[in-house]
């Protein structure tokens, strides 16, 4: 697009000092990369923790055990012990919280989970901040995303 | 309203109407099937097309997109019927192709295209409005780029024939999604994925295409036209389109203002500012969002085509590696992503500052 002639409501054009701007932030883009790689932050997607990213691969073994370790927790009525190890699964293979999935945990956990929430958000499951963090990590794990 | 005020809709009122009406049908596509907030998402959709083609191997993230390939056909037949069928090309097919590539990037580590954007923050989410603040923020420092003097080379008239093949390709991928679907990979459900019927789909991306054409409803192109002209005609059809999804989702009680309970998005809000800053800022110094481009390829622009190519393989190579992001956060990869993006459109922008 050629330059307007109008002035809009940005006032007048601004000059070398754009130029100079954008080498600076390209320049600061550039360290902060290069920062990033060098670091022991940076990860490849193979390092990434599972689950870590959209195109991450699953540990399906993984996940299994951390649902027999949900289980448990849940049937010994300590959901917040449950909700870790349920995150920690989904973080693991992200199907088992897939509704579309033949790995998903199913429509009743879908319910428990909606009722842990709402539990939690009134006070009336213990767990805390991070019980319903776990659980917020679930429920955006179930709906949406680019699939 | 008369005929040729829809066919030629210019004033704020039809442009206005013609963005409640995509509002309207993107909130509808996801009470039928797509994913939460993702009625139309250009990004969402390409990286569900790159995986249909084979150029990912997420399954979840695969399927032959109907919305994209009818979003093709309705602009092409829009822009072809009112005689804006104009094949041009070669002004700077490369700048296109790298920056399409970094706007499916930012996008995807973002999690939406910028109608996404508006699509989650219609729905109440926080990270997404956060990313629309960043979009603005890119698009208002393009626009001063545009103020100083930036533009890319003029592209030159070609012949003809050389704008029918994204169309044709279209068609016929539409053709074989409809007849063999088990073409492409990961066609059906459970794997693939979430999506509405096949007709629903197809039949609302004609009408995004047709009604994007003619209304050059472009959210990044929107705000740049407010901003650097006085004209909020277009920024008319993006505000209507953000209130349409609104009072939709508030009718169906799909509203729920929230940061940890967004579908689908992730929490780290300054990369979400930060991915959509630098999409807005890309989108502008190439013309266009993922969804514009789009309509402009489909219009006989090839340098748009070239975009839409390096989009095609980001949305690849944003699952392959590890780019896009999840509801478990942004990667490192993504993160470099964005980083390298900036530098690119920093880069570009000083370089073409006179239009050299």
């Amino acid at each position: 697009m050629k330059n307007t002639e109008r002035e809009g409501i940005l006032g007048n054009p601004t000059g070398r000092r754009l130029t100079c701007l954008a080498i600076v932030l390209a320049g600061a883009s550039l360290a902060g990369a290069l920062r990033l790689a060098v670091s022991g932050d940076f990860r490849t997607p193979a390092q990434e923790p599972p689950g870590g990213g959209a195109g991450i691969a699953s540990d399906r073994g993984g996940a299994s055990a951390e649902v027999a370790l949900a289980r448990n927790a849940e049937a010994g009525g300590d959901v917040a012990s449950a909700l870790s190890h349920y995150r920690a699964a989904a973080a693991r293979n992200p199907r088992i919280v897939d509704p579309r999935s033949p790995e998903f945990l199913g429509p009743s956990f879908e319910a428990r989970l909606k009722g842990w929430i709402r539990g939690l958000k009134a006070g009336e499951v213990p767990g805390g901040g991070k019980a319903l963090s776990d659980a917020a990590f679930l429920f955006r794990r179930m709906y949406g995303g680019c699939g | 309203m008369s005929w040729r005020r829809i066919a030629y809709p210019e004033s704020a009122g039809a442009l206005a109407a013609t963005g409640a009406l995509l509002g309207a049908l993107a909130v509808g596509l996801t009470a039928l099937g797509n994913p939460a907030s993702t009625g139309l998402c250009a990004s969402c959709f390409l990286v569900n097309v790159a995986g249909a083609l084979g150029l990912h191997a997420r399954e979840s993230q695969s399927y032959m997109r109907p919305e994209i390939l009818g979003i093709v056909l309705g602009a092409f037949f829009a822009s072809y019927s009112a005689r804006e069928f104009r094949v041009r090309g070669g002004g700077s097919p490369v700048a296109h192709f790298a920056g399409g590539a970094f706007l499916l990037l930012g996008c995807e580590v973002f999690i939406g295209c910028p109608i996404k954007v508006l699509l989650r923050t219609a729905g109440g989410g926080i990270a997404g409005a956060v990313g629309l603040a960043g979009l603005v923020a890119g698009v208002l420092t393009a626009t001063l780029y545009l103020r100083d003097g930036f533009f890319l080379q003029d592209p030159k008239e070609l012949p003809e024939g050389t704008g029918f093949v994204l169309p044709a390709a279209a068609f016929l991928l539409l053709l074989l999604a409809s007849g063999v679907p088990e073409a492409f990979a990961a066609w059906t459900l459970p794997a693939g994925a979430h999506h509405a019927p096949f007709a629903a789909s197809a039949a609302a991306g004609l009408l995004f295409g047709a009604a994007g054409q003619r209304s050059r409803f472009c959210v990044t192109g929107s705000i740049r036209t407010g901003l650097l002209a006085r004209d909020f005609r277009e920024a008319a059809g993006t505000l209507a389109f953000l209130v349409a999804a609104l009072a939709l989702n508030l009718a169906q009680g799909a509203f729920s203002p929230s940061l940890a309970f967004e579908p689908g998005a992730h929490t780290d809000l300054f990369w979400a500012f930060l991915a959509l800053a630098m999409v807005g800022f890309g989108a502008i110094l190439v013309a266009g969002c993922p969804f514009r481009q789009l309509v402009r390829a489909s219009s006989g622009d090839l340098d748009a085509a070239a975009a839409i190519a390096g989009m095609l393989l980001a949305a690849g190579l944003s699952v392959r590696w590890g780019i896009g992001s999840s509801p478990a956060g942004v990667t490192s990869a993504g993160k470099v992503a964005v980083l390298l993006g900036c530098a690119f459109f920093l880069a570009l922008a000083a370089w073409k500052r006179k239009g050299e």
